[in-house]
Formats: structure tokens, sequence, C-alpha cells
């Protein structure tokens, strides 16, 4: 995404398409790891709150749940957040390729650069928050 | 930013960051993700739990974060503005986690009546 805007700043602009095509496929990965995450943890019965099966997930408590509340809640969102990312990076991809971006305008590409990365930062303190730490 | 002798407006004025650095970052933000994951590992599968285990990773968490700020987002050559616009957000999000962390910590244990 960055690259993109570098190349942009630069009227490079097949090679900007080519990374914000990078970017969604990126995009499209991490999400295809999450689907698979996501189906395991139903398998498992590893549901949010009441929705917790508590036998089936060899759960200690029923507490888990809420665990499992917060887990869904805040990947959901985020992963939410990735989906409308890469819908507007697609959108830019196509922009860019029909030559509507180059060195003297690429705002577009600058704030939906703000924003996917403001995504990104989300995930670096949830990556720990739910998946290391307790 | 950069050059502030061409008074052209809007994109012109930009500073371009040079891939390298970019690539670099990249580089790093992994590294630190495997360190992230090895000192979970050390931490729990090694010293079986340690009080470090969570003040580590969210530093960890933290460098990347203004690595990705900096770079990626631009914020290290962006104008003033932007970052204190920036840092406002930061507090008042770090004064929302303050109130729930005192609430946590100052709980009496309890069991759910899930």
């Amino acid at each position: 995404m960055a690259m993109s805007i570098h190349h942009l700043q630069k009227n490079e602009k097949s090679e900007a398409v080519t990374k914000l095509w990078i970017t969604v496929v990126c995009g499209l990965v991490f999400m295809g790891i999450k689907a698979f995450e996501y189906y395991t943890k139903f398998e498992h019965g590893l549901l949010p709150g009441r929705l917790l099966d508590v036998a089936h997930a060899h759960a200690q408590h029923a507490n888990l749940g809420m665990y499992y509340g917060f887990y869904f809640c805040m990947t959901g969102l985020h992963g939410l957040h990735v989906m409308i990312g890469m819908g507007l990076i697609v959108w830019l991809a196509i922009r860019a390729k029909r030559g509507d971006f180059g060195a003297d305008y690429f705002t577009p590409v600058e704030g939906v650069g703000i924003f996917w990365h403001i995504v990104d930062l989300i995930w670096i303190f949830l990556f720990p928050l739910l998946y290391l730490v307790g | 930013m950069g050059s502030n002798n061409n008074h052209s407006s809007g994109n012109h004025s930009h500073h371009i960051i040079p891939k390298e650095i970019y690539t670099r970052v990249m580089w790093a933000l992994i590294v630190f993700t495997l360190l992230t994951v090895g000192f979970h590992y050390l931490f729990h599968n090694v010293m079986h739990g340690s009080v470090l285990a969570a003040p580590v990773a969210f530093l960890i968490a933290a460098f990347k974060a203004a690595l990705v700020l900096m770079f990626f987002m631009g914020l290290k050559y962006d104008k003033p503005e932007n970052r204190a616009i920036f840092a406002t957000g930061f507090i008042f999000l770090a004064l929302l986690f303050i109130f729930c962390v005192l609430d946590i910590y100052t709980r009496v244990a309890q069991t759910s009546t899930l």
C-alpha cells in the first residue's frame, strides 16, 4: 500500500497498480486464514457468551464464553474493516489502471492508505492481546 | 514535507519515502512479530508463566505501531499538526483504557452467572 503511493509520487503508474493488487492479495490471504480459524473455532464449540459449548470445548469454566465474546467482536470488527479496505483498494487499483492518479494527484490512494494502516495498527495490538496474553 | 522552497500546494510538497525504508520497516515488523511469538513461547512454555509476558508483548506491539505510524502512515515526515491530531486520539483511547484497567484490577474475584 505504502509502496503504491511511493510509485505514484514518482509517476510510475503500472508499478503502483501492481502494488495495490498485491495489497488486495495479502488482505485475501489474511481473511482466508481468519475464515479457517473461525471454522475450527465453530467446530470445537468455541462460541461467544452463552453459546459456548462447555462440554464439547472441554472448557474449565463457562467464563471462557466471555473471552470468545471479545474474541469474535474484536476480530470480527477488524475483519469487517479489512474487507472494507480491500474493497476500497480494488476501487483504487481500477482507477489507477485507468490513469486517474499520478505524481500530481494521489489523494484518494493516500487516504485509503491511512485507513488500511490504521486497521493494520489495530491488528498489531489485537494479535498479542487475543492470541498470546493470558 | 522536506523541501519548503517550492510553494506548490497539494501533493507536490509531499516527501517521497524511499522504497528501501519500506522494505526495511516490513522486515523489522516481521522480525518483531516473530520476537513476540518467541517471547510468548519463552514465558509460557519454558518459564510457565511470568508477570513480564503481557508488558513485553505490548512493548513490542507499541514499537511496531510506532514503525507503522512513522513510515507507512508517513507521520515522521508529516506536519506537526497531524501528529497532534493523532496524539489527541491516542490519549483519549488511553484514558478510556485506564478506567477499564482500574475497574478490572479493583474488582473482587467472583464467579460469573453466565
